[in-house]
């Protein structure tokens, strides 16, 4: 190296020697070799919807906690490795390449939304890499592929129940505001379709971009329509302003949402202007066995379980009972998660279908009276 | 419902307007775009949630406190982010503003969790009221006509006072105004304060009306640097008119043509205008 004093380009080669050194060696190490068995995860941590990822960062790690207690897998501990998506499906594409390419994992948990589990769709089945998301529900991750698995009922289903209900309670037109990505405008589309199957009227569907803080134009829209519902697929964030700002424009209407309430998050930020919304969500069986998961997050996490937590906490432990018997070879994992028919998840009893799609779940309407989850009765 | 909608949209403007008179001084009087602009608006309001919700403080005076300390942040961030660099090729403290930007927004979102938060202390919204057929809420109010004062105060610094002088002295030519004596290095620290507080009391009155986040800057800074643009980059009277321009372009737009392309608007507003008038609406100083 010209210009460069003798003792520096000496210095400089072992540095560069011993990075490259470094770098070959973590890369080298194998996935089943010697030491841990990775899964991988991603979700977003930070972001508008982090009340979702967080929560299932902690599911995911009481589950691999309490494998490696008991044992572990084999014999080997399980690691789990966390990747921020922060919401952005591009983030999320280098967060599972990262995974594969480095840390070598040949299943990964994830995405947690729609739109990040169909950006890493491709990258997994061409890898031979497990998906499983433990919430991603629009309608295109049925066909994602064959090694992309959900634990979440499909959106379609979700707005066929919301728009029975919608009609059920007599409201006849209504209007949705929703995000436009591919969670929310599938829901918009579903709800749409089907409430108009069914002969109501959508009066008017107003999207908005992913972490918008301002609804007004929208609600001033909506309210010159005089709309007897609104229907507001939104993230959890943007779900709290809206309530705020129907409250402060004095917008008619009962405000009737889908899984973005399953969190609550909502409901801390947005208060009392939550009051009265009802929504659809995946039920949990109000079960022993949910209790006592509720029990173990709170002591270990401090917070509220929750929907999300127990939905990832059952993603880790039904790759855990397969990896058990089939191994750690993304194909095989594959196979055998194929003839998942009745796992007793924490969530609600698990079984695939031939898409990767759950199809034991159901679903429960749910008020919010008094800051509480209180099962709707239709009056 | 029009009225509405320019009601709406002039809230916002107010908010745009104030953000771009920042960018727009700080272009003025050191050829810099300031990245972090958006970021000094954001941490205000994480400072008056800070004052107002954790430690119980007077609202007004955790305004107060919280614009003060918007003005500091500005002048800490001129001491370390731009002045090290400013002989250098311009892009380097515009690159070290970028670093400040994401520096912030993670630190912020480290201290206060990224749950999004409520400013309201004792109640989930606001009542709103109802004059002339529009329905705003005391907030939307406030920040109208504290945005008003805020820009007509700096008007009478700027053409009364002799700092405002040397202000724009400096803005006009650097060289020659530390010819004649002026201390261009305190003029550049004290146009980034007031960049910071003009930022902070946008910052504040926005997070108290739609809650507040770590990034609630990052839109609304590249709105206000849009508006900036669009009056004519370093003209202050025109930063004030682009940030009316793009708030209401964006609310009558997303009203009559489709909410989803909200963002969009203002864009494509300045696309538009910077064809035609290459300078901006007003023209670039």
């Amino acid at each position: 190296m010209r210009g460069i004093p003798p003792h520096k380009s000496f210095f400089i080669t072992v540095v560069v020697i011993s990075l490259i050194l470094a770098v070959f060696l973590s890369c080298s190490q194998k996935n089943d070799g010697d030491g841990t068995i990775k899964i991988g995860f991603i979700g977003p941590l930070t972001g508008p919807a982090a009340s979702y990822g967080i929560p299932q960062k902690n599911g995911a790690a009481l589950a691999a906690e309490e494998i490696n207690t008991a044992g572990g897998l084999n014999g080997k501990k399980i690691e789990i490795i966390y990747e921020d998506s922060q919401m952005d499906p591009n983030k999320a594409l280098s967060a599972v390449k990262k995974l594969i390419d480095i840390d070598k994992v040949s299943s990964v948990i994830g995405e947690t939304t729609t739109a990040g589990t169909l950006a890493i769709a491709d990258t997994a089945n061409k890898n031979k890499v497990v998906l499983i998301s433990p919430s991603a529900s629009g309608a295109k991750v049925t066909d994602a592929g064959d090694y992309v698995f959900r634990i979440s009922p499909s959106d379609t289903f979700q707005a066929t129940i919301a728009a029975k209900l919608i009609f059920e309670i007599g409201f006849k037109k209504g209007a949705i505001v929703f995000t436009n990505d591919d969670w929310g405008a599938g829901i918009e589309k579903a709800l749409r379709e089907d409430f108009s199957k069914l002969g109501g009227t959508i009066v008017a569907s107003e999207g908005c971009t992913p972490g918008t803080q301002d609804f007004r134009t929208q609600l001033t829209k909506i309210k010159a329509l005089k709309p007897d519902f609104i229907y507001i697929p939104l993230y959890p964030a943007e779900s709290a302003i809206f309530l705020r700002q129907v409250k402060e424009l004095n917008v008619p209407g009962q405000i009737i949402g889908a899984d973005n309430f399953s969190e609550k998050a909502i409901l801390k930020t947005a208060g009392k202007a939550a009051e009265g919304v009802i929504f659809t969500m995946p039920s949990s069986p109000s079960s022993k066995a949910y209790e006592e998961f509720a029990k173990k997050y709170k002591a270990k996490f401090n917070e509220d379980a929750s929907y999300s937590a127990a939905a990832a906490y059952d993603c880790v432990n039904i790759l855990f009972q397969v990896m058990k018997k089939a191994g750690t070879v993304g194909e095989n994992i594959k196979n055998a998660l194929y003839s998942i028919q009745d796992f007793a998840g924490i969530s609600g009893k698990i079984g695939f279908d031939k898409n990767g799609d759950v199809n034991t779940k159901e679903f429960s309407v749910v008020q919010i009276q008094k800051g509480d989850y209180i099962p709707y009765k239709k009056p | 419902m029009l009225s509405q909608l320019i009601c709406n949209g002039l809230v916002a403007g107010s908010a745009y307007s104030l953000i771009a008179i920042g960018y727009t001084m700080i272009y003025g009087v050191g050829r810099l775009i300031n990245f972090a602009h958006g970021e000094l608006y954001m941490c205000s309001a994480f400072c008056f949630y800070a004052f107002y919700i954790l430690l119980d403080v007077n609202l007004y005076i955790a305004f107060v406190l919280s614009v003060a300390t918007g003005c500091v942040m500005g002048i800490v961030l001129e001491r370390i982010a731009y002045r090290p660099f400013r002989n250098y090729s311009r892009l380097v403290p515009l690159i070290s503003t970028i670093g400040a930007s994401t520096f912030l927004k993670a630190m912020v979102a480290l201290l206060f969790g990224i749950q999004t938060k409520s400013l309201l202390k004792d109640s989930s919204y606001q009542q709103a009221i109802d004059i002339f057929n529009v329905t705003i809420t005391p907030v939307q109010l406030y920040t109208m006509i504290i945005s008003v004062l805020a820009m007509l105060l700096l008007g009478v610094i700027l053409k009364r006072t002799t700092m405002g002088k040397a202000i724009r002295a400096t803005s006009e030519d650097e060289k020659s105004a530390r010819h004649v004596g002026i201390d261009t290095n305190a003029v550049t620290s004290i146009t980034f304060a007031i960049g910071g507080g003009l930022a902070a009391v946008a910052g504040i009155m926005v997070g108290y009306d739609q809650n507040i986040h770590p990034n609630m800057g990052v839109l609304a800074g590249f709105k206000g640097f849009t508006a900036a643009v669009l009056g004519g980059i370093g003209n202050i009277p025109g930063a004030v008119i682009g940030g009316f321009v793009i708030g209401l372009a964006e609310h009558i737009g997303a009203g009559y043509i489709s909410s989803i392309y909200k963002d969009s608007f203002s864009f494509i507003i300045l696309l538009l205008v910077l064809i035609s008038r290459p300078r901006g609406l007003m023209g670039e100083k």
